[in-house]
């Protein structure tokens, strides 16, 4: 592709804005260190109109591009019918985690990079680090910001007569605890091998700060100057983290924390983006796994 | 709002760290070691503060969360009352907004300034009894 018919492309791709609001149907934890035994919920530190300061838990646009990621990455080998042990440590690496440096230089080579972002969309939908470069993606993600008073002054016009909007931060923040259990002086004593003396117990409670059931948060996901294929990815990723009719953030995912339902006030999922993303991966699936691996090579 | 006011506060943040210092040491003097331990001791006071400053957005519920935190069944007396006497200097929800942020974010120094109190009334009153005993 020339320089001109690049440019004229750029100009055919569209921003897109994908507003969002989750509302938390589960406890949400998303972490940030400890208290004791208490598992502390992330907070961001701001400025409220009025000079003063305030803290309210957040969570992070980062832990959103993880979930887009992980669902593209999941669609990718299961589409290419990737055998167990079918990639190497540095593929996985990139497709979840997008990748590491692993050459030193300063050039870029664009039309490998663009020919690698073409082939894998969501390289070019999230961008990656591989070899010697690390390439910008297509989306940005917002924090997933606490629909509450602290926040009134940065809510979208969409969100200002919300009825959280008058509510402080603390009204939507609890706690709930879990145990660890020990199974110390049960029938499964008899295993445990003889002469020896049963430790200390290892039983414990430990809990954890959370957004309580029926929190609201908001955000926004943006795409600026993304390909046909990546937009379709964005689409396809929703798609795949909303299958159940709800999308799942932040931590303890396996034991009950973290499911929202989402709506999408401005149209949301093209429903037929998945389809496409699909079509895409099987008709180029050996190309795709080829640039994987010279990305990784 | 709950974190801000339109005049300036009467009490500034270190004011307010100093009241947080007062609650957590009324607090603790309800709190039992032979409930919590001795070893876990400040991380619990440390932990409760957090929690219960997190939750802050109404007095009693920031009493209860520390009660429950510690383990503490029901507060003594005396505490109930020096309790009761802090939460009136917080019955603003802005100043309570603005306490419970700065408890949370100087939790660390809330707790030392707690611990040296206690310790150095602890050790006032050794020295008492010796000096009686003496």
């Amino acid at each position: 592709m020339t320089t001109t018919e690049l440019a004229q492309t750029c100009v055919t791709l569209p921003q897109q804005t994908i507003p969002w609001t989750l509302t938390a149907v589960a406890p949400i934890h998303h972490g940030s260190g400890t208290a004791g035994n208490t598992a502390l919920l992330r907070t961001q530190e701001i400025v409220l109109p009025d000079g003063t300061q305030t803290a309210v838990p957040f969570v992070s646009g980062n832990s959103i591009r993880h979930a887009i990621r992980d669902a593209l990455a999941w669609r990718l080998v299961r589409t290419l019918g990737v055998a167990e042990g079918g990639l190497t440590k540095g593929a996985v690496d990139l497709l979840w985690s997008g990748g590491a440096l692993t050459k030193t230089g300063s050039q870029v080579e664009l039309d490998q990079a663009r020919r690698w972002t073409e082939l894998v969309p969501a390289l070019g939908l999230l961008g990656y680090s591989a070899q010697s470069d690390i390439v910008t993606g297509a989306l940005r993600a917002d924090n997933l910001n606490l629909i509450c008073v602290e926040n009134r002054w940065r809510l979208p016009a969409y969100l200002a007569e919300h009825p959280h909007a008058g509510l402080p931060a603390g009204r939507f923040r609890g706690e709930v605890f879990g145990t660890r259990h020990d199974v110390a002086g049960t029938g499964v004593d008899i295993l445990v091998a003889s002469g020896m003396v049963q430790p200390t117990s290892t039983q414990m409670i430990y809990e954890h700060q959370v957004l309580l059931p029926g929190a609201a948060l908001w955000g926004g996901l943006y795409l600026d100057a993304a390909t046909p294929t990546a937009q379709d990815a964005l689409h396809a990723a929703l798609t795949d983290i909303t299958a159940a009719g709800t999308v799942q953030v932040g931590a303890k995912r396996s034991a009950g924390f973290g499911t929202c339902l989402a709506t999408f006030p401005a149209g949301g999922i093209d429903p037929a983006a998945a389809a496409r993303h699909t079509a895409h991966l099987q008709a180029h699936g050996d190309a795709i796994l080829a640039a994987i691996g010279e990305a990784t090579a | 709002m709950s974190t801000s006011t339109d005049t300036p506060p009467d009490l500034s943040d270190a004011d307010l760290a100093d009241l947080a210092v007062d609650v957590l040491d009324a607090v603790l003097s309800s709190a039992s070691t032979d409930v919590i331990g001795v070893s876990h001791w400040w991380d619990r006071a440390t932990s409760a503060l957090v929690s219960a400053a997190a939750a802050g957005t109404y007095w009693p519920r920031v009493m209860s969360t520390l009660a429950a935190k510690l383990q503490i069944d029901t507060y003594g007396e005396r505490d109930s009352r020096a309790l009761l006497a802090l939460g009136a200097r917080l019955s603003d929800p802005a100043v309570l907004g603005r306490w419970s942020y700065i408890a949370q974010r100087d939790a660390p120094y809330i707790v030392a300034m707690c611990r040296i109190r206690r310790a150095d009334r602890t050790a006032t009153r050794t020295a008492a009894t010796k000096k009686d005993a003496g």
